[in-house]
This record gives C-alpha cells, sequence and structure tokens, in this order.
C-alpha cells in the first residue's frame, strides 16, 4: 500500500465522529438536511422511515398505508411542457437544475423550487435485510438566492400561489418554519387553490413532516 | 420575421454510477464523476491529507459511505486517480454497493464562486513532504479539461526523477497515473493497479 508508514488508522478521531455521514449513529442528523460546508445535505435510510408502534390502531393503518403509498412515489419536473414525471433509478445522479419546480408524491405536497443545483442519489440496499438510502445534496444558498414554495394547478400547469425565502440570507434553517406558514397560508383559501385558468379546484398542500399535518393535510399527502 | 425560438430550459439530468467510460463533467453547479469497480477489481480508496498523515476513508460495514471532503484540503482515490486534488470547493466522495459491483460517485461544488481554480500535488509517500504543487486555472479554462491537464501533469512528474524524489528523505514516489485507465501506458496501467 503507497502510504503505509504515514497512515493514520484512526479516521473517527482525524476527521470527526460524522465522517460518515450514512453511519446508522450519524445518519438521523441529516434526515432535516443539514447545511455542512458548501452544501445542505439530506439523508435517510429507507427502513428506519417506519414508524415506531403507533398508539393507536388507526394511526397505524395511515401510517401503514402511507409507507405503501411512498414505496410507488414518483417524481415530478415543471418545463414548458407542462408537468412531467421523472425517473429515480438507483445508483444515479439525478440533478434537478436550479429554477425547475420539483415534487415528489406523497412526502411534499408543494413544488419546490431552489436557486442552486440539487442532486438526488438513490443508493439499494447493499444485501438482503440492508435498509436502502435516499441522499440529496443542494447547493448552499449565498446572498440573494432563495428557496420557494409554489403551487402549480395540476390540470393546467398554471401558477397557483407561490412565496419565497432569502435562504441566502435567512440560512436554510429558517426553511421548515416557512414551509410551515407557507401551507398553512395556501390551505387557508379555496381561492388560492382554484385556478383561475380553468377552474380545476387543487388538493391541499402539506409538508415534508408527515407528524405535522392537519387532518385534512393528512388526507390530501394521501392523495398527490 | 422568423422569431428566434426561446431555448428549451434543462430541467434536470441524470448521471449514472454504471457509466463504463467514467469521466469528469462540469454541468451546473456541480462538477460530478461516477464510476464502479467489479468485485475482482481493487476497491477504489479515498485518502485525505491531515496534519497527522494520512487518512484512508474506508467504509467500516457492508453500508454506504458519504464523506465531505472540505475545500483546500488535499484528497487522493486510489486506483482512480494517483494525484492529491486541492479543490476551491467542498468535494462529496459517496460509495455503495451490489452484489456485484462497488459504486462511486464524487461531486464537487455547491457554492456560486467555486471553480476558480484547482491545484494537483504529489506528497512524499514515506514522510508526507510535498514534492511538487500545479495549479489549474479552471476560471479561465474550465472543469472539463481538468482530467487532461491532470494526465499531461502526471507524465511530466513520471518523467522526472528529480520531481518524484524526496528531499527531506530521499524517498522516490512510485509512478502517478491519470483519471482514465483507457488513457494508462504501460507503466501507469501497473501504477493503478497498485494504488
Amino acid at each position: 500500500m503507497l502510504f503505509t508508514g504515514i497512515t493514520v488508522t484512526d479516521a473517527a478521531a482525524a476527521l470527526g465522529e460524522d465522517w460518515n455521514f450514512l453511519d446508522e449513529r450519524v445518519i438521523s442528523r441529516f434526515m432535516a438536511f443539514k447545511p455542512v460546508g458548501h452544501n445542505i445535505f439530506g439523508a435517510r435510510a429507507i427502513t428506519l422511515d417506519a414508524p415506531p408502534v403507533a398508539r393507536e390502531q388507526e394511526a397505524r393503518t395511515t401510517k401503514k398505508r402511507l409507507l405503501e403509498l411512498v414505496k410507488t412515489r414518483r417524481n415530478f419536473e415543471i418545463g414548458p411542457e407542462g408537468i412531467v414525471q421523472v425517473g429515480r433509478d438507483p445508483m444515479c445522479m439525478h440533478v434537478t437544475c436550479a429554477g425547475t419546480p420539483h415534487r415528489t408524491e406523497f412526502l411534499f405536497g408543494y413544488w419546490h423550487i431552489n436557486d442552486r443545483d440539487e442532486i438526488i442519489l438513490p443508493l439499494p440496499p447493499a444485501a438482503s435485510a440492508q435498509p436502502a438510502h435516499l441522499l440529496i445534496v443542494m447547493g448552499l444558498p449565498k446572498k440573494n438566492e432563495t428557496d420557494r414554495i409554489g403551487w402549480y394547478c395540476l390540470e393546467c400547469a398554471n401558477l397557483l400561489f407561490i412565496r419565497e425565502l432569502v435562504t441566502g440570507e435567512s440560512g436554510f434553517s429558517k426553511f421548515w418554519q416557512f414551509e410551515r406558514a407557507v401551507v398553512s397560508e395556501f390551505n387557508s383559501d379555496e381561492a388560492h387553490h382554484t385556478c383561475k385558468q380553468c377552474g380545476h379546484v387543487n388538493p391541499l398542500g402539506y409538508c415534508a413532516f408527515p407528524n405535522l399535518d392537519t387532518e385534512a393535510e393528512r388526507a390530501s399527502r394521501m392523495q398527490w | 420575421m422568423n422569431a428566434t425560438p426561446f431555448p428549451y430550459p434543462e430541467l434536470s439530468f441524470v448521471r449514472r454510477m454504471s457509466e463504463e467510460q467514467p469521466r469528469w463533467l462540469r454541468h451546473g453547479d456541480y462538477a460530478l464523476w461516477c464510476g464502479h469497480t467489479k468485485s475482482d477489481q481493487p476497491a477504489y480508496t479515498l485518502y485525505r491529507l491531515h496534519e497527522n498523515g494520512v487518512v484512508p476513508v474506508l467504509r467500516t460495514s457492508i453500508g454506504p459511505l458519504m464523506h465531505r471532503i472540505p475545500a483546500g484540503t488535499p484528497f487522493y482515490v486510489a486506483h482512480l486517480a494517483g494525484l492529491w486534488v486541492v479543490a476551491d470547493a467542498d468535494a462529496i466522495w459517496v460509495e455503495g454497493q451490489s452484489q456485484e459491483k462497488r459504486f462511486y460517485g464524487l461531486a464537487l461544488g455547491g457554492i456560486a464562486d467555486a471553480f476558480t481554480s484547482n491545484e494537483l500535488l504529489w506528497v512524499c509517500h514515506k514522510c508526507r513532504h510535498e514534492l511538487v504543487r500545479f495549479t489549474y486555472d479552471t476560471r479561465r479554462l474550465g472543469f472539463n479539461g481538468f482530467s487532461d491537464f491532470a494526465l499531461s501533469r502526471v507524465r511530466q512528474f513520471n518523467a522526472d526523477t528529480k520531481l518524484r524524489t524526496c528531499i527531506k528523505c530521499g524517498s522516490i514516489h512510485p509512478i502517478a497515473y491519470g483519471y482514465s485507465a483507457s488513457e494508462d501506458n504501460h507503466q501507469e496501467s501497473l501504477a493503478r493497479s497498485h494504488g
């Protein structure tokens, strides 16, 4: 081996305990996205998505149904031709270009538009009984760069409602508070989700964290 | 009068870790490299230069790895490229595996003012003393020319025993190799198999 005499064997001591973001002791720190250096990292082990034992049968059934839905979730982007479905193949880096509205069914009920590119990488289980992983890396917004949350008509792709947060100034940590407020604002008035172009009444929005769902939002999550 | 068509915006694109001809590609905010090794080939191994020595970033289980290399930190990927790189943006190294293959991804970037310059260097493999450093003018030449630049400097390094000789301990650094195995000469190919 090339560096035999000068090798530092204890990676954790040299690089810090979080040197592998996907280590099972570390990965939970990235569930809600975490800025580190020049990027914002999101990571989850798919089997870890399974909820702990629920207190009520109903909650258990709903979560079970949700997990079933997540297995078949589709991903979408919006361009000049309207809403298009895009793939998420294992071991493929899917890069959503800055400015492209994108969303994932049942995961977050709005279109996310960032000013930096976003890399999405699904890793299948390395062996049976191992979890699959989903990695997301977004460039760190700086200065006047923003993250936007919007809704477009599911029938005609007309813009219905949009809000932006200058995450370059506020930091990404403010995003989740912003998300909750914007989803509530959108849902509060039926006029926001009724398309002025084609008249279609669009479903309610919902946040990225199912535990924040209202009853109506949970019903909407099951729908789109 | 013919109107100039409005260019169709690119919504997204895909880089496959199963690519047979892996290469660096700067596209948008990131420069990406994707590749794989088969189970009968040596695994790529990431090393980071550290004040106390050289740190191998090794998976401790069958599970995947994602490691951030801060901008300005020299890193080396054994069997992929026999040289140390210093990027002006953070790098992200990812490893995963299936039953037959190991998969790797390397992404550079994340901030708007990245890709100004990149450096490559060699350090003594016995005492870590820096032997030689080259700067690539990324802003002027574009990141997509970095692999060719690296190969030209690899050959300059290999051809000059003085460059490869450590003035501190007298060791002679082994032959280096560039990013593309298909461009290796015999010596470089041999060096690649050794890491």
